[in-house]
């Protein structure tokens, strides 16, 4: 018997032992209370995709209508012109009475990308906004989700007013034999950390290294090494989400570099069998 | 038995629906109580599945899935609660040890240690090891509950048995370390 079967038998044997056998009545109770006022998704009939006894001159027929349609109803949609002959009146913009959708103050732009900073944990150097401030990783990273901010395994480089309502944490580790897609899938689909299952992950290539961005998360290997970069904002602040958006994001990650040689790792353990 | 229940629930039948839940709830909580490692998030986990299940059944189209459905939903529903885990993480009451008779001292202080690295895990992490080690799924099957890639189960599960070990090899690190600086005082 191997170290990894103890450990598997050892974690079995905890579960076993800590796994209720009864939930609490209540449980159900309360679920079935709330069932009774919850309505079923309704599922739509599917319509087949195509009518399979429509000849040529039908669909060609059918398509025109349908484009007309469209083009009628965009076209009554189109805000009409003031010096149109006939034309009603176009509405002036009332004076600014109505109040702004968002209390929070709007700064201004994102200051300029002018400072880097070089990760001595996770062999990544990357530009960061003026007046940021940094928390570089102080262990390595052995986990394969996006840490918490502040976390000691991860670099952190963040508005230090906002701090954990804005922030770009990084961190890198040894593939340890994982192939790097594999990792990179890993990464970007952990349900807790990973993709929003709503954008699909795109193709990237930053100094090298080959991977895939959805949304404001990227995951990229290189020949031995998986390498994580996140942009966080918490939403709270509209404002925020208006200014370091993606395009923002991809102009800081055409500033990252790797220099996985700086990279420093775990002492490696007994390799797993899984 | 259990197809005509699902079929008649899927359908709004809400006693049907009690009779199914009534026997999946414990199960649910139970993986919930140890992916979770929290009692009453594991209770909430447990209630969001049973409601979500409900509400979504209409959209499952093979009755015979019900329980590997069940299964993604309750994995879904732990994912959802770990999201908001790391504002009280911190909280967690460390329960007091129980007292050891002296010939199973070794076997409780690996236990004790397995259990401390598990606690350091995320929720993804945990939630592959109980359908793992808890439900005995085989990585196709705990695929299929949590909705991923066979690779990635596999490369999961993989990560999270050597996190639980770097975990481990970290607490005793810091146990004899702990213990070398007390004999040095």
């Amino acid at each position: 018997m191997n170290a990894n079967d103890s450990l598997e038998r050892g974690i079995a044997d905890i579960y076993e032992r800590e796994a209720p056998q009864r939930a609490p009545d209540w449980v159900l109770a309360t679920a079935l209370e709330t069932i009774e006022s919850t309505p079923q998704r309704r599922v739509l009939l599917r319509a087949p995709w195509r009518f399979p006894h429509m000849n040529t001159f039908a669909k060609v027929a059918i398509a025109a209508v349908v484009v007309l349609a469209i083009g009628a109803v965009g076209l009554s949609l189109l805000p009409r012109s003031s010096s149109s002959v006939g034309g009603q009146p176009t509405l002036s913009p009332s004076p600014s009475s109505s109040p702004s959708l968002s209390a929070s103050p709007d700064p201004s732009a994102p200051p300029p990308l002018s400072e880097t900073f070089t990760s001595t944990m996770h062999g990544i150097s990357i530009d960061y906004p003026t007046g940021w401030a940094t928390a570089p990783a102080t262990q390595p990273w052995i986990s394969t989700t996006g840490a918490d901010f502040m976390s000691p395994a991860t670099d952190h480089i963040y508005d230090p007013v906002l701090q954990d309502h804005l922030f770009l944490s990084a961190a890198s580790q040894p593939l340890a034999g994982v192939a790097g897609d594999t990792w990179v899938t890993e990464i970007l689909g952990d349900p807790d950390e990973g993709c929003d299952p709503a954008i699909p992950p795109e193709s990237i290539t930053l100094d090298g290294a080959n991977g895939r961005i959805c949304g404001d998360l990227v995951a990229l290997s290189t020949q031995d090494r998986g390498y994580f970069i996140r942009l966080y904002t918490s939403g709270d602040e509209p404002w925020v989400d208006t200014h370091y958006d993606n395009a923002w994001f991809r102009s800081v990650l055409a500033t990252v570099q790797f220099d996985p040689a700086s990279a420093r790792d775990p002492p490696p353990s007994a390799s797993p069998s899984a | 038995m259990q197809a005509e229940l699902v079929d008649r629930a899927r359908r709004g039948d809400r006693e049907a629906f009690s009779v199914l839940a009534a026997g999946a709830v414990d199960r649910l909580y139970a993986i919930a109580r140890l992916a979770l490692r929290d009692t009453e998030l594991a209770e909430d986990a447990t209630q969001e599945a049973l409601v979500r299940a409900w509400r979504d059944l209409p959209t499952l189209r093979d009755v015979e899935r019900f329980d590997a459905w069940l299964y993604r939903l309750i994995v879904r529903s732990c994912a959802d609660i770990g999201r908001h885990r790391r504002k009280w993480r911190a909280e967690v009451t460390i329960l007091p040890d129980e007292p050891a008779e002296p010939d199973k001292a070794s076997a409780l202080a690996d236990r004790d240690l397995i259990e401390r690295g598990l606690r350091r895990l995320t929720v993804a992490q945990q939630t592959i090891l109980v359908l793992s080690f808890y439900i005995g799924m085989t990585p196709t099957e705990a695929a299929d509950a949590l909705d991923i890639p066979v690779g990635t189960a596999k490369s999961r599960l993989h990560y999270a048995i050597e996190a639980l070990r770097v975990a481990i090899a970290a607490d005793e690190r810091s146990t004899v370390g702990a213990t070398r600086e007390g004999r040095t005082a």
